[in-house]
């Protein structure tokens, strides 16, 4: 059971918490939390959302942890850094960039874009899952899709901007 | 009206639109280059979150969770043993208790019925009488 879906549980904890050692915490917590649950289980859903859930459940609960400790939400810096300084990052379309830019949403937006672009869940899954109305889903999804873009575009006009910045001083040296 | 034909381009990613909305859709990006390039741009970032789904724990994650469950398991089946073994020592006495009130309630009823005495008190073996204390002379 762990071999199976221990993928699917990591693309969902480390989407919402990002690489860091909670994250694999998380992870074996939402495994031990099957194994309790498992005679409460009716098979209302398959095996494959109900882990879903409790796995997005136990990221938004520790999200909220990390909040109440007013650390900072990214919990990979050099991720930052790299998706930050143009300096260090010349492709702006790189895993860490865009990583970087999901740990800026808010954590419901995240959510859903976890769910639906990361992992690949039809949006009456990812419904399901976060027991929200499919027209939250669909308006989390769009303001999500919307604070990626305009954070993704302001780190690749800076990227340019220092590009051209370093071009004309060497040409000037 | 400008935000619209975002919201419909938004939309269109994630669920069918009308034959109508569609249409506009269509017109939208037609007349617009940067409503165009907003969608590439969509489409672009949407499949760069695609590649993010493949993360993977470290490779001794199962084993630590087997651990765990293994624990788990050991310290349930502590509790079990500590309240069986409890149950195996009060068990004799709860037994004998049982068998003592079964003998005395029908021997305390027969000897109030004998007294003629109230049953229920006679069953209980509870006092009938009032005992009043002498004065003192």
């Amino acid at each position: 059971m762990v071999e199976r879906y221990k993928s699917q549980v990591a693309a969902t904890v480390i989407g919402m918490l990002g690489h860091c050692p909670e994250s694999e915490d998380v992870g074996q917590e939402v495994f031990i939390r099957f194994y309790k649950g498992l005679k409460s289980f009716k098979g209302n859903s398959t095996v494959g959302t109900y882990i879903t859930r409790i796995a997005m459940n136990l990221s938004l609960n520790e999200l909220k942890r990390r909040q109440r400790e007013q650390r900072t939400q990214l919990t990979d810096p050099a991720a930052l850094d790299r998706a930050v300084d143009p300096a260090r990052n010349t492709n702006f379309e790189t895993k860490q960039s865009i990583r970087g830019a999901l740990m800026k949403l808010v954590s419901e937006q995240r959510a859903v874009v976890v769910l639906r672009l990361v992992k690949g869940h039809s949006t009456k899954e990812t419904a399901e899952i976060l027991k929200v109305p499919l027209g939250t889903v669909l308006s989390r999804l769009a303001r999500g899709q919307q604070t990626l873009r305009d954070y993704l575009t302001t780190i690749e006009e800076g990227g340019a901007h220092e590009t051209e910045t370093a071009q004309a001083s060497v040409s000037v040296s | 009206m400008k935000r619209k034909p975002h919201k419909l381009l938004y939309r269109s990613l994630d669920k069918d639109l009308s034959p109508e909305e569609a249409v506009r859709l269509v017109d939208a990006l037609d007349n617009s280059l940067d409503l165009e390039q907003e969608k590439h741009q969509l489409l672009s970032l949407r499949a760069d979150l695609g590649t993010l789904g493949n993360e993977q724990f470290s490779d001794h994650f199962s084993d630590s969770v087997m651990d765990k469950v293994i624990r788990m398991q050991f310290a349930e089946n502590d509790k079990v043993s500590r309240f069986s073994s409890l149950s195996v020592v009060f068990r004799p006495i709860a037994l004998a208790a049982l068998v003592t009130i079964a003998a005395l309630v029908p021997f305390n009823m027969y000897i109030g019925y004998e007294l003629e005495e109230n049953r229920t008190e006679a069953m209980l073996a509870l006092a009938t009488d009032v005992i009043l204390l002498e004065e003192m002379p």
